[in-house]
């Protein structure tokens, strides 16, 4: 083959390459999705104080709990004793790059939780995933359990009610000093940004994780979310996480969440705690007699 | 008079609760949302002194006089203190909490009151007989349970308030916690109860029924003039559990109907008429005045934190 040929094939190839490396990022990154993306045209109604409107009863549709990042269908959780019940199916990530920045250290540890997911010790209650537990499943985990939450949007604070375990959430909206105390999810102070409410998270504690594979943080755990209308009938939804303690950046997670429409819908009761003391406490169980 | 509270309580509200707290107009009409709701935005206080049953002793005496209100909350203050010791040591030792936990406050309603209960005048609770000889058994059973030799073995030997569920609604001053933080959209409500972190959240307006048993029941909430009212029924049945207090356990046959109106700036008044033909002779009737406070209501983590339920299962904690 001739010079000239021969590089052309090789700018070719190399511009092949290129764009192909381009397309592999884009098509594992998880975006938020943008105003007018289903709807063109849409503006994004107020309420009667002017803000954008994020009231209603919203939900994520994907397995994020299972997995945060891109994840085949395993067998899951006790399959000879509950079948496909506890099997885990496929999904897409929702953590953009689909990476999730880990110092080397926290591999082993986010290792270990996975492997002791089902661990109940009632003398260590940090082993083992809160969520099997019925405990508080912190930020921003609760929102994409596979359960509807509910914002309802007051005049100083927004309310973020959440099914699973009968859970809210208050945002104050203005100034408010650093969080008193650790708590499981947080403490949360919103602003509005344009179509957006903007909420900043922060004042954990270190017992939560972000989902069933054992990806987890430390107390030091950052938040920002970002709730923007962007058709009638979803939201687009991004959150920031910091943790200098465990991660080398902050990184971002994204994904929509839908409006439930049937006729009807609401917040239905889901008081876990008595399904979840057979779990907790079963091996302290007594013989009855007195 | 201040018995019918749900008769024009716009002028009971000045008569019951002393002009001082009303500015020249009515205040209640200028407290509304942007879209023109009654608000009933903020945190709300409801701890008091005053019992939610009259003191048999009292008979028929349905108000204390401004005197006896103040000694009261003299003595209250005198007792809500950390050096407070129980009658003995075997007391002291007993007791589930030094006097600096308990959070019940110093005060009595501002009507002053002897009872919440408004309905009937007796101020009590009106048991049918035999639902008294129930309970009684029921507190036998259980006194025996507790003193014997293997008090708790499961958890379902614990009350559902010490296994961090619930201690029902409707809500009464109890221990600690006595905040609710309401927040309103326009078409929601949503309820906050810092104890147990119990969340209500109704939809204003919303007809549609559903038939799904719940501690909480199923519950329709309207506006009648300025006072949201919250019908609930369709309880689970749990009556076979323990409860801190039997008249609220979730059963079928309880209905409980509750309003809350604003009454001015720092007022809520919360009212409930409980009914229940197979534990009640007739309906009954409490009024609780809320107050507002500026605190943050905090995380209630009981249930993340219930290091009492192995202790009581009789196995010693590590750490």
């Amino acid at each position: 083959m001739g010079r000239l040929v021969r590089i052309s094939v090789v700018a070719v190839c190399a511009g092949v390459v290129a764009a192909s490396l381009v397309l592999t990022v884009a098509s594992t990154s998880a975006q938020a999705p943008a105003v007018g993306q289903f709807a063109p045209g849409f503006t994004v109604p107020r309420t009667a104080d002017g803000k954008p409107d994020v009231n209603g009863l919203w939900q994520a549709l994907n397995s994020a709990n299972w997995d945060i990042q891109d994840h085949p269908a395993t067998s899951g959780v006790n399959p000879g004793g509950i079948g496909v019940y506890g099997a885990q199916p496929a999904g897409l990530g929702i953590v953009e790059f689909n990476e999730i920045p880990y110092q080397p250290w926290a591999l082993a540890r986010r290792k270990e939780n996975f492997e002791k997911r089902l661990v109940s010790d009632p003398n260590d209650r940090s082993a083992g995933d809160p969520e099997a537990k019925c405990y508080m499943p912190g930020v921003p985990r609760a929102t994409y359990m596979p359960y509807p939450f509910q914002i309802i949007q007051g005049t100083d604070k927004i309310m973020i009610a959440y099914e699973f375990a009968d859970l809210a959430r208050v945002v104050y909206l203005g100034e408010l000093g650093p969080p008193p105390i650790d708590s499981w999810m947080g403490q949360s102070v919103g602003r509005y940004l344009g179509d957006t409410l903007e909420v900043t998270a922060t004042g954990f504690n270190d017992q939560t994780w972000f989902d069933r594979a054992g990806n987890f943080h430390s107390e030091q755990l950052k938040v920002v979310e970002r709730y923007t209308p962007v058709s009638p009938y979803h939201l687009s939804y991004e959150a920031t996480v910091e943790d200098p303690k465990v991660f080398t950046r902050p990184w971002t997670i994204a994904f929509p969440l839908y409006r439930r429409m049937e006729r009807g819908a609401r917040l239905l009761e889901f008081k876990c705690v008595e399904f979840s003391e057979e779990f907790l406490y079963g091996k302290l169980r007594r013989p009855p007699g007195r | 008079m201040c018995g019918r509270s749900h008769v024009v309580l716009g002028a009971l509200i000045a008569v019951c609760f002393g002009s001082t707290l009303l500015s020249g107009q009515n205040a209640a009409t200028a407290l509304r949302t942007p879209w023109g709701e009654p608000d009933l935005q903020g945190l709300w206080d409801i701890k008091t002194i005053t019992p939610l049953e009259r003191p048999l002793a009292l008979g028929t005496k349905e108000f204390y006089t401004e005197q006896e209100a103040a000694e009261r909350e003299r003595l209250a203050v005198d007792r809500a203190t950390d050096e407070a010791r129980g009658a003995d040591a075997r007391a002291d030792v007993a007791g589930a909490y030094n006097d600096f936990w308990w959070d019940r406050g110093t005060k009595d309603v501002q009507t002053r009151r002897t009872s919440l209960i408004i309905s009937p005048p007796n101020g009590r609770i009106p048991w049918r007989p035999e639902a008294m000889a129930r309970n009684a058994e029921r507190a036998r059973v259980r006194d025996a349970m507790l003193d014997s030799s293997n008090p708790i073995s499961t958890w379902l030997d614990v009350d559902t308030g010490e296994r961090c569920i619930t201690d029902g609604i409707p809500w009464t001053p109890g221990a600690y916690n006595n905040n609710y933080l309401i927040v309103q959209s326009k078409g929601s409500i949503a309820i906050l109860h810092e104890m147990y972190r119990e969340l209500r959240v109704f939809s204003v307006g919303d007809r549609h029924r559903v038939n799904i048993p719940q501690w909480f029941g199923n519950s329709s909430a309207r506006w009648d003039g300025d006072t949201l009212v919250v019908e609930t029924d369709n309880f689970a049945d749990k009556s076979a559990l323990w409860w801190p207090a039997a008249w609220r356990q979730a059963r079928p046959a309880y209905k409980i109907v509750e309003r809350f109106t604003r009454a001015n700036a720092d007022t809520l008044v919360y009212e409930f008429t409980v009914t229940d033909p197979t534990l009640f002779a007739s309906p009954w009737t409490a009024q609780i005045p809320m107050r507002r406070t500026d605190e943050q209501l905090f995380e209630y983590a009981c249930h993340e934190a219930n290091y009492a339920m192995p202790s009581m299962l009789g196995h010693k904690t590590a750490k």
